[in-house]
């Protein structure tokens, strides 16, 4: 074509077609291939896809027919440019031909006036090439006002819709088509439209661009959607949505008002609205219509309807009117709510509410609730009033006005770091000075100050505990001071001060270990201390503690511990179980005590004991012999009076060797070195022997042995003895008005059991448990010849170290009963 | 013939009187106050019985008796220990003596203790 249009000949001819083909070239085209289909134009409405996509392939096949056409032209011109001749000819040809095209574009033309769908084409510049009366119509619009016009502009601007423009735009650009692009748009003179859209990009023969936009008005579609949505609305609400008229005829129902009320829509519409109201609410139903009438909402309010089963409930109501478009009030809208469960969880609410009022003012701690940034008191059981001092009224008042001394110690910074923080605030065992009756008084409290929050989990207020606990802070204070005055007194003591839990491990050394072992405490620790211990003594010290820690026994013994000189110190170690209420062992106490010295001294001391008694009875023993030998020279002299004599000085020396005897054993007792040489012996025999030697020395005295012991007997036959003569001798002694002393012996159940009975001066009821005590000495009885008084004591202690007992039983004036018992 | 007795003693008073009442039941007596050379003693006296106190300078009576004990000459020679020690029997035991006696004695303790060892030596 370009090449022909260069040609000067064929130029009129040429033009012919291009100049029929505008401006709705597109739809001339169209109409070429759409012989055959002009019955599908009909149908175009309702499948637009299809249509759109048909005119498409249509207009391809109108191009190609282009296309074979110029070809066509081509050769014809070729033929023109051949032969001369024949021009008339073909020239006539193309007449006929251009007649042809003119039909054709008719027809097309046709079909768009029939579309109903308002359709344009429009050039690059967006400019109206040409429009269908369905656009005229639907847009009221004329032909002179829309072509040539640019889209935007038309009717005023009207279509300066925004997002058209750039939506065109792209089209262009992309050269793709574009779908059901859906916009709302108002226009002045039509109203609000919804219009969907549909913009395809082509190309005319001469290259333009071209931009086919169609256009389908879907408002009134959309509006029954959106009816439809409401009604959806209406039915799916939990609410019941009820319309009525005026005179309270019931128009709709909705389902939750079925369910609400349990009546169905079949049964209530058509009825009247008293129907749920029940009778001695008739009146607020009056109320309500006079409202609406007067065109008001009724605002939301609370009341009771009846169900169809004649359930009252309790639902929230808002009534609107409803207004025709006139504006007339011709009905109103209810919408009800139930709030039958609003109002159980209000009530449980308030239920919840009472509890913790009774929770606050019967507890015994103290409690207080302070409201808002200023702290003012809002709640306070009798606990606090008590403690603030204040009085009852406390209420209302903000708390730091109330308790200004709390301010004074800092306390309001504590709260308000509280309240900004969120940060709960606990003390323990604090003490608080608070002013009461003019007095400031201390007292300690364990409190926690906690915040308090309304709904939205804003802080808005602090809440108070509070337990007075001065006893117990007293208490803790002391036994800390106490504790720290044990370690400081412990830290003095020279000697070694320990604490050890149940098992013996020791947690607490006082500073005295270091000083004698010059070991750290970490190597003392637990049973580190054992290795201080002397090796021969080792075995004792971990039998005698194995023993001690599982009866928890008090522990006493004797040791050696090496010091940090090395050399081995007696040691008396002395431990004490604490118990808890059940007699568990808690822990141990104990102390070590150096008695290196003291045990030197009594090593001393009991030499000295056995130097002076061997000196003593050196001398004893030859005076002794010496009387012996007097006492046999003066038998044969016939003046008998000096043998008395001589027989009177061997008696006191008797006596003296007796006291002797004694004296030593009490240092024995005393030094725990009254050692027992046991064997197997002769009760029986033993007792005669007794008996016999204090006839001896009392012949007018008859002693009188009853009973008799069977068994063979392990102990210390010589001290038995001795025990045996000291009661005789004390029997003979204080029973000077008599002259019998009665002795009995019995073995049963395992025990021995001597009895030596006088009808002497008896001893008195309260000193009856004194009489065994070492240098007891009953008053009345003391005379220069009685001893010391220590034979009974020393009689006790052989018994005891026999395992057995001793006692007595007397009355004054009628004479003693002395016991033993010894197991055998 | 009469039987001959050695005391040591480091007590006068004791050995005289001691002496006096063996003599009087017709004992030869011969009475020491220490008793270092009494392998030597022993011997030369031909002592049929020994009285031996424990506290005697200055080796001491319990020494002196194991040295006897030990001699082949003097091992069979009967010693008594006297003392006013209590552990005198202890004492005994453990050094072989062949008896004790414990101070102060008797006259009767003394006579029929010596008359118990004669006796069994015969």
């Amino acid at each position: 074509m370009p090449s022909a249009s260069k040609k000067s000949q064929p130029k009129k001819k040429a033009k012919i077609p291009s100049k029929n083909l505008s401006p709705v070239v597109g739809l001339v085209i169209d109409s070429v291939a759409g012989k055959e289909k002009t019955h599908q134009a009909d149908k175009i409405k309702d499948a637009k896809d299809a249509r759109i996509a048909q005119l498409e392939k249509d207009l391809l096949s109108a191009r190609e027919d282009m296309r074979n056409i110029t070809e066509n032209q081509e050769a014809a011109n070729e033929e023109l440019r051949g032969a001369n001749e024949v021009l008339v000819t073909v020239n006539q040809e193309l007449l006929d031909r251009n007649e042809l095209y003119n039909q054709a574009r008719l027809y097309a033309e046709a079909i768009v006036a029939t579309i109903h769908e308002p359709l344009l084409v429009l050039d690059k510049d967006f400019r109206i090439k040409s429009a269908n009366p369905a656009f005229y119509k639907t847009f009221r619009i004329t032909e002179e006002e829309t072509l040539g016009k640019v889209l935007f502009e038309l009717q005023n601007n009207q279509w300066g819709i925004p997002g058209l423009r750039s939506h065109l735009l792209k089209i262009q650009m992309q050269k793709k088509r574009s779908w059901d692009w859906e916009l709302s748009h108002y226009f002045p003179v039509v109203g609000i439209r919804i219009i969907c859209f549909d913009a395809r990009p082509f190309q005319i023969e001469n290259g333009e661009d071209r931009i086919l936009l169609a256009m389908e008005d879907i408002t009134e579609r959309k509006l029954l959607e959106n009816r439809n949505l409401l009604s959806n609305i209406v039915d799916n609400s939990d609410d019941a949505i009820i319309s009525k008229k005026l005179d309270g005829t019931i128009m709709s129902w909705n389902k939750s008002a079925e369910k609400i009320f349990g009546y169905t829509k079949d049964e209530i519409v058509g009825k009247n609205i008293l129907l749920i109201i029940p009778p001695e609410l008739h009146h607020e139903e009056v109320m309500i219509i006079s409202k609406i009438k007067k065109g008001e909402d009724v605002p939301h309010f609370n009341t009771v309807r009846l169900a169809k089963s004649g359930k009252r409930i309790n639902v929230s109501v808002t009534i609107s009117p409803i207004k025709d478009e006139e504006g007339n009030v011709i009905g109103a809208s209810k919408i009800s709510r139930d709030i039958t469960d609003e109002i159980n969880a209000r009530k449980k609410i308030e239920e919840s509410e009472l509890r913790l009022f009774t929770l606050i003012h019967s507890s015994p701690f103290a409690i207080g609730l302070l409201q808002g940034k200023d702290l003012i008191i809002s709640a306070a059981n009798e606990a606090i009033i008590n403690i603030l001092g204040k009085g009852p009224d406390i209420i209302g008042k903000p708390y730091f006005e109330l308790m200004p001394e709390l301010a004074d110690q800092g306390y309001r910074e504590v709260f308000t770091e509280v309240y900004n923080t969120g940060k709960p605030f606990n003390a323990v065992e604090t003490a608080v000075n608070i002013l009461r009756n003019g007095k400031m008084d201390t007292q300690y409290y364990n409190f926690l100050l906690f915040t308090q929050r309304n709904v939205n989990n804003e802080i808005n207020g602090v809440g108070i505990i509070a337990s007075e606990v001065t006893e117990t802070a007293v208490y803790h204070q002391k036994l800390k001071e106490s504790e720290e005055q044990f370690r400081q007194t412990a830290d003095l003591l020279p000697d070694k001060v320990f604490k050890a839990d149940a098992k013996g491990n020791f947690f607490y050394l006082n500073k005295a270990w270091g000083k004698t072992t010059g070991l750290t405490q970490d190597k003392l620790r637990n049973v580190g201390w054992l290795k201080t211990v002397h090796s021969d003594d080792l075995e004792k010290v971990k039998k005698h503690l194995n023993q001690t820690l599982e009866t928890g026994n008090d522990f006493e013994l004797q040791f050696r511990i090496k010091d940090k000189t090395g050399n081995y110190r007696w040691h008396l170690c002395r431990a004490m179980a604490l118990k808890d209420d059940n007699g568990k062992i808690k822990m141990w106490i104990g102390a070590i005590t150096d008695i290196q010295e003291q045990k030197r001294k009594e090593e001393e001391k009991s030499e000295f004991i056995s130097i002076a008694s061997h000196e003593l009875k050196t001398p004893l023993t030859a005076s002794k012999l010496y009387i012996n030998l007097l006492e046999e020279g003066l038998s044969r002299e016939e003046d008998s009076s000096f043998l008395l004599f001589a027989q009177k000085a061997g008696n006191s020396i008797e006596r003296l060797e007796l006291l002797i005897k004694e004296l030593l054993d009490v240092q024995k007792i005393q030094h725990g070195k009254l050692d027992l040489n046991i064997t197997t012996f002769d009760f029986n025999e033993m007792l005669d022997g007794a008996i016999e030697e204090a006839h001896l020395s009392a012949p007018n005295f008859s002693i009188l042995k009853t009973g008799h012991i069977s068994l063979p007997f392990k102990g210390d036959r010589d001290r038995l003895q001795q025990v045996v003569s000291n009661l005789l001798t004390n029997a003979v002694k204080y029973s000077p008005g008599s002259d019998k002393v009665f002795v009995t012996a019995t073995d049963e159940q395992g025990m021995i059991k001597v009895t030596v009975e006088d009808h002497g001066i008896g001893i008195r009821k309260d000193n009856l448990n004194k009489i065994f005590d070492l240098y007891y000495r009953e008053e009345e009885r003391s005379n220069p010849f009685q001893g010391f008084g220590i034979g009974l004591s020393i009689s006790s202690e052989i018994v005891k170290r026999h395992n057995g007992e001793i006692w007595v039983e007397s009355e004054r004036g009628k004479g003693s009963t002395f016991y033993f018992t010894i197991p055998i | 013939m009469e039987k001959c007795i050695l005391i040591y003693d480091d007590d006068v008073e004791i050995l005289t009187v001691t002496k006096i009442i063996l003599e009087k039941h017709h004992y030869h007596v011969e009475t020491r106050t220490r008793c270092d050379d009494i392998i030597k003693e022993v011997g030369e006296i031909k002592a049929d019985l020994v009285f031996m106190d424990l506290w005697i300078p200055r080796m001491g009576g319990e020494s002196a008796l194991q040295l006897m004990k030990q001699n082949e000459v003097t091992w069979h020679i009967p010693v008594i220990l006297f003392s006013a020690n209590d552990l005198i029997e202890e004492v005994c035991k453990r050094s072989n003596a062949d008896g004790y006696l414990r101070k102060p004695f008797s006259i009767n303790n003394l006579v029929q203790l010596v008359e118990d060892i004669i006796l069994k030596k015969k």
